[in-house]
């Protein structure tokens, strides 16, 4: 199926614009609260859209090494990564299991709270060159 | 509902509300105004501006219980009250119960407290520029606070169970497992804790909910402590440590206590009140857990919304906050957190 226009990406920045101009102008009424939650909800899904397909492929890989499984489904794995957990088959200070997850929660949190990232002051290894002038908050 | 429903059910309200003082004080209450707060997870709140036997003036803020879902361990609003009050009647600074609630008035289970001004919403105590001096004041405040409800005598609170830090890690980790969403970083925090589990520690009456954002603080500082519904007896390093996790900073992660103070000025300011000692270990086993039980509720937020037939967005979103719970786990059991202990 091709992608009609406009695509969805285009169709939620319009909608988070829409919801934009909400909050300047209702400021001072009582939805200007509710009205941030969904603009800002709306960019999530915009940075999920453009993100996952990026972080996905390396994730599946780094918990298929950590695990040794060819499983390919994400939950899956990481329902298999908590057993392990439990079960003591990996140790809670393992190193590469700590990177695995260092990595994949700043993955996560450039979804859903690029700005949080940032003040945490935190990066991942590969992005120490730093790109957060790029993520509107 | 209309606007004139909406009139006739606040009448209905404060003539039961009258009604109960009647039943609870030899005096008349007459309510003037009820404006409502906020329609809440567990509770409606509304503040009422009233006069008694028509001449002292009184405000007074009532949450009701609204729903029979709260997080588990919390406290029924009747108990809640109960420990309230016997807490402002041993000294603490918390608001006076002026009225209890039930089916007998014809009301849900509640309770209303003395309203107290002053600011309670915690981005603005942290950041605002004129309740600078309070948070010159506010860590000290705070660590005297915790050291005189841990001063409370045990016997008088009997309301109030032992909830220790297995129980508390038992019920967290079978809530997590229980969404069938597991999540590998809350599952390396329960490992963690299992292997951290404190030993001996006093047993003492716990807040369970001291927070920036459960206090009411003007210019001078701490005003009052509110929201008992989490009390319990259990560590004293389980108050110190929930007030300094990261989900409670406001923006300032680099200032441990509430984004107001640093660990350390708690501590010492807690220490000088003499009542427990500071304990580097179980403040750690503390923040983790802490942390981790912000992100089951989370979580249970998220769970709660979706088994509704019209999910609330903002329950929504804070399921989304997951993500940076995650990062405040890794981050305080890897030992990067500001000035861990």
């Amino acid at each position: 199926m091709t992608a009609r226009s406009p695509e969805a990406p285009v169709l939620l920045r319009a909608v988070s614009a829409f919801l934009q101009s909400l909050i300047r102008e209702e400021a001072a009424g009582g939805r200007d609260w509710e009205a941030r939650i969904a603009r800002n909800c709306v960019e999530l899904v915009c940075r999920e859209l453009a993100l996952r397909p990026v972080h996905e492929p390396a994730q599946r890989q780094r918990l298929q090494t950590l695990l040794g499984s060819s499983e390919t489904d994400l939950s899956t794995l990481d329902a298999q990564l908590c057993k392990a957990l439990h079960a003591g088959e990996i140790h809670w200070s393992n190193p590469e299991l700590s990177a695995h997850l260092r990595a994949t929660t700043i993955e996560q949190l450039r979804i859903d709270n690029p700005r949080y990232l940032r003040l945490s002051g935190v990066t991942a290894p590969h992005e120490a060159s730093g790109d957060s002038g790029k993520e509107a908050s | 509902m209309g606007d004139a429903g909406q009139e006739r059910a606040a009448d209905e309200l404060i003539d039961k509300i009258e009604k109960a003082w009647s039943r609870q004080h030899q005096s008349r209450l007459q309510v003037t105004q009820l404006r409502r707060l906020s329609a809440g997870a567990s509770a409606d709140s509304f503040h009422l501006s009233a006069t008694i036997d028509g001449g002292q003036d009184v405000e007074m803020v009532l949450q009701l219980f609204a729903s029979a879902r709260q997080f588990p361990g919390a406290l029924g609003k009747v108990a809640q009250g109960h420990v309230a009050r016997l807490a402002a009647a041993s000294g603490i600074t918390t608001p006076e119960v002026l009225l209890f609630t039930g089916p007998g008035d014809g009301l849900p289970e509640g309770f209303a407290t003395r309203f107290q001004r002053g600011e309670t919403v915690g981005r603005r105590i942290v950041t605002a520029e004129a309740l600078a001096p309070a948070r010159a004041q506010l860590t000290a405040q705070c660590a005297r606070e915790l050291a005189a409800i841990h001063a409370l005598p045990v016997a008088d609170f009997d309301m109030l169970h032992p909830f220790g830090a297995r129980a508390q890690l038992d019920l967290l980790a079978g809530l997590h497992r229980d969404y069938g969403q597991p999540i590998p970083v809350f599952e390396l925090a329960i490992q963690w804790l299992k292997a951290h589990l404190p030993g001996e520690y006093p047993e003492v009456v716990v807040h369970g909910d001291f927070r920036v954002g459960n206090l009411i603080v003007d210019d001078g500082g701490l005003v009052a402590v509110l929201d008992w519904e989490m009390a319990h007896i259990g560590d004293p390093m389980e108050d110190l440590a929930w007030l300094c996790i990261r989900p409670w900073r406001f923006g300032r992660l680099d200032l441990a206590m509430g984004g107001i103070g640093t660990r350390q000025a708690l501590y010492e300011a807690y220490a000088q009140c003499g009542e427990s000692q500071v304990d580097a270990a179980r403040l750690r086993f503390w923040e983790v857990l802490g942390t981790l039980k912000w992100g089951v509720i989370c979580q249970w937020f998220l769970h709660d919304t979706l088994a509704s037939a019209q999910p609330s967005l903002e329950r929504l979103a804070i399921g989304r906050r997951v993500s940076e719970v995650e990062l405040d786990l890794l981050e305080v059991i890897e030992g990067h957190d500001c000035q861990i202990p």
